[in-house]
């Protein structure tokens, strides 16, 4: 039972996960023009600070 | 403790100087080392590269002051000039103007290359009329002495009358300097016009000049604003509901210059470079007027009608070839690794479901993904080599014939070349590109050019199904041959394409191309590594949440609901009827009539239908699908598996080298990435028209990789392949 539990929750994180992720990249079309890329699209540049992009 | 005053809290009011917050724009012409300046100062990895157009957006950093001010560095994109024709420029200008509600800089830094003050100049000009403080960051001071070019700093900054800080950001010179300056310069005079204009073009300008402090223009933006409206239409569109009386007042200003014996159109520009001609001749010594240097001598063979072309194709097969072979060794060392960890987890835990979870889920659906970061790593050093040396900029000028053939500015090369990369970032490359049909055209088709999502579909069907046969004397093989045409499929395809969107809806002329061939250089070895390093981490952070989550949920979806099986079946047909039986084998039973006609059996399909998420998923739907139910067994490559996988049915091999062909054709044309849509939406002109322009994007893609497999597969039946 409690090794059912412990799947139920990881594979529901995953799909919380990618729901999330879907929806960030939609809301990323609705970005001002010039922004730049959304985070986690595997473009944006690393920082040592906190970088703000529009 | 240091005791100053705040730019934005009046003069008077003293503030601890750890609390003073000071705003600096870095603006320059492009490829001038600004990047390189910013990361230098904010210890910040912002992309930088040796060609014009690598920024494309602004981007903030921070760094204290010398006396710990808080210092917000904002880092624009190239422009030459404050009279924005491209989106990229708009971006720089609204960013010294303080428009779309962020503030006006404090300090402005001119970044300007040593080697070509003259034509940096220009844009000084402009800043300084802003009258805002300014500092000139005379960068790549070491590249103009190699060229003979010395600047004499003292009488440039006699001439400004700004302070002018020789640098060299590569290696950090003159950065302490500058940072002090950055807060100095607000105790300093601000800086005024560097050339008046005459009587009768200022009385000519008057109503113009006039109209546009009424409407909001500050003071010191007017006379400079009328200058330039003069010879740039679009600048009306900053005065957004003024536009309609203020074009009439521009024809009328430029009928009054006419009169007063000057040519509106080009007036700043003679103004702008007899200043800047005057300039250098006081403060520059050339001691190499006339000599070729060590790029022209190098272009007289790179940029050669001939040779140049014939290089080109060259470099590009000797970059797929080495991907392929050298990173070889370092794959398998990898593909080991996972599958002693896979063995070891599968040994260490009792057996039940989490066991399969982890074994099955995890390791095989993301192993299956990182056995491809030596690959990936391999590209991005490559790629990092073409675009530091200066050889991107040539690959652009090489192109341009080709490009204006099908339509399309040779700028578009630019954005297309970075497609190898990832498609987000060079769809947002193109906002260099001035012209919108030529910029939205480019945007069509640069989804086309193989990203590095589709580098570990490619390499594990080349791998399973593609022979390492030596061609040419053992110079190349049939694996990196293959590898080079999948880049070249996409890459002619989206010259196509562009062909047809210049010529139906987007048509439009085609404008020639003037662009910068930046000086060849060394690649700096640090700042390749880190690019190889940023690059490689941002695909283990990508296989370690999408592709992990993705692997999670399929398993699942493989996995349940349980089908009991009779005990005197085999464990390998026992394997194959749960997978059929499981929630992941119905809706591949759904998709299966959609991919037969091209070959393919329902994991595949369901395969592809997963990789909507990202493209690699395909890779690990794979693992996962052919990890499931065999964590008692010794994990065995997933390239060897689909090599050696028979088909139940038919007792012969499931699939074959046609099947591997016409896959690898359906990645190269297939749209699979939802952040590719998002900037396409948002680049395109966002909302509805955004909208509607990624719908057609993802639909032709969709429906040219589907025919073109489907074409790969039946024709080559046709001809005998199986």
């Amino acid at each position: 039972m409690a090794e059912k539990m412990i799947i139920g929750a990881i594979v529901l994180a995953a799909t919380t996960y990618i729901a999330a992720k879907v929806w960030r990249a939609i809301a990323a079309a609705r970005a001002p023009k010039g922004a730049g890329c959304d985070s986690g699209c595997g473009c944006e540049p690393v920082s040592a600070g906190s970088p703000t992009k529009r | 403790m240091s005791i100053s005053f705040a730019p934005h809290s009046g003069a008077g009011v003293p503030v601890e100087a750890s609390q003073r917050r000071i705003r600096v724009a870095l603006v320059g012409n492009p490829n001038t080392g600004k990047s390189t300046l910013f990361n230098a100062l904010t210890g910040m990895r912002q992309r930088v590269g040796n060609f014009a157009g690598v920024t494309v957006e602004r981007v903030e950093g921070a760094m204290r002051g010398p006396h710990g001010e808080q210092v917000t560095i904002v880092d624009v994109p190239g422009c030459y000039g404050l009279s924005p024709a491209s989106p990229d420029e708009e971006i720089a200008l609204g960013v010294m103007r303080g428009t779309h509600g962020e503030p006006i800089p404090d300090v402005v830094v001119v970044v300007a290359d040593a080697l070509h003050l003259e034509r940096n100049l220009y844009l000084v000009s402009q800043v300084l009329e802003l009258g805002l403080p300014t500092i000139i960051a005379l960068n790549q001071i070491d590249a103009a002495a190699d060229a003979g070019v010395e600047v004499d700093a003292i009488a440039l900054i006699h001439e400004l009358g700004a302070p002018v800080i020789p640098t060299i950001a590569t290696r950090g010179e003159g950065l302490d300097v500058l940072r002090k300056a950055m807060v100095s310069v607000l105790d300093l005079p601000l800086p005024v016009r560097p050339f008046s204009l005459a009587p009768e073009i200022r009385d000519a300008l008057a109503p113009l000049t006039e109209l546009l402090t009424e409407r909001g223009a500050r003071a010191h933006f007017a006379e400079h604003d009328a200058l330039r409206l003069l010879a740039v239409p679009k600048l009306e569109a900053w005065y957004g509901a003024s536009r309609d009386v203020l074009a009439p007042m521009v024809d009328e200003a430029r009928i009054a210059v006419a009169a007063a014996g000057a040519n509106p159109r080009s007036l700043e520009a003679e103004l702008r470079y007899g200043w800047s001609g005057g300039v250098v001749s006081r403060t520059v010594v050339n001691h190499n007027i006339g000599a070729r240097t060590r790029s022209d001598r190098i272009d007289a063979v790179v940029l050669h009608r001939v040779w140049g072309p014939v290089l080109f194709v060259a470099v590009m097969a000797l970059v797929f070839q080495a991907i392929f072979t050298w990173a070889q060794p370092l794959m398998t060392g990898v593909e080991w690794l996972v599958s002693q960890l896979g063995d070891a987890v599968g040994s260490l835990m009792p057996e039940g479901d989490l066991r399969g979870l982890l074994v099955d889920g995890v390791i095989g659906g993301v192993g299956s993904v990182l056995v491809f970061l030596p690959q990936i790593a391999m590209l991005f050093l490559f790629i990092g080599v073409l675009e530091d040396s200066g050889y991107m900029a040539r690959a652009a000028y090489l192109m341009d014939r080709l490009m204006r053939r099908v339509g399309l500015h040779g700028k578009s090369f630019i954005p297309m070349i970075s497609g190898f990369a990832c498609a987000v970032p060079a769809i947002m490359a193109t906002r260099t590109i001035e012209e919108p049909k030529d910029r939205l055209a480019t945007i069509m088709v640069v989804p086309l050019m193989s990203c590095s999502a589709r580098l570990p579909v490619y390499t594990l069907l080349i791998g399973a199904f593609v022979p390492p046969v030596a061609i040419l004397g053992g110079l190349f093989s049939l694996q990196g041959v293959t590898m080079l045409f999948m880049y070249a499929l996409g890459t002619v395809t989206a010259l196509v394409v562009a062909a047809f969107f210049k010529s139906t809806l987007l048509r439009g002329p085609v404008r020639p191309m003037i662009l910068e061939m930046p000086a060849y250089r060394l690649p700096n070895l640090r700042t390749l590594l880190q690019n190889v390093w940023h690059r490689a981490q941002m695909f283990l952070r990508r296989a370690g949440t999408v592709i992990l989550s993705c692997s999670v949920i399929l398993w699942a979806l493989a996995t349940y609901p349980k089908t009991e099986v009779a005990p005197d079946v085999s464990a390998a047909a026992a394997h194959e009827i749960q997978l059929e039986h499981s929630a992941l084998g119905h809706i591949g039973k759904v998709i299966e009539p959609l991919v037969r006609p091209l070959g393919y059996d329902w994991k595949i399909g369901v395969s592809i239908a997963a990789s909507f998420a990202a493209r690699e998923v395909f890779v690990s739907t794979m693992g996962t699908i052919y990890g499931v139910g065999e964590a008692d067994e010794t994990s065995v490559a997933l390239r060897q598996r689909l090599r050696s996988e028979v088909n139940p049915s038919t007792g012969g091999l499931q699939y074959s080298p046609l099947v591997a062909l016409g896959l690898m054709v359906f990645y190269v044309y297939a749209l699979m990435c939802i952040s590719t849509v998002a900037v396409t939406v948002r680049e395109a002109g966002g909302g509805r028209i955004g909208w509607r322009w990624a719908v057609i994007q993802f639909g032709y893609m969709l429906g040219l990789a589907y025919t073109a497999a489907l074409a790969v597969y039946q024709g080559g039946r046709l001809l005998g392949f199986h």
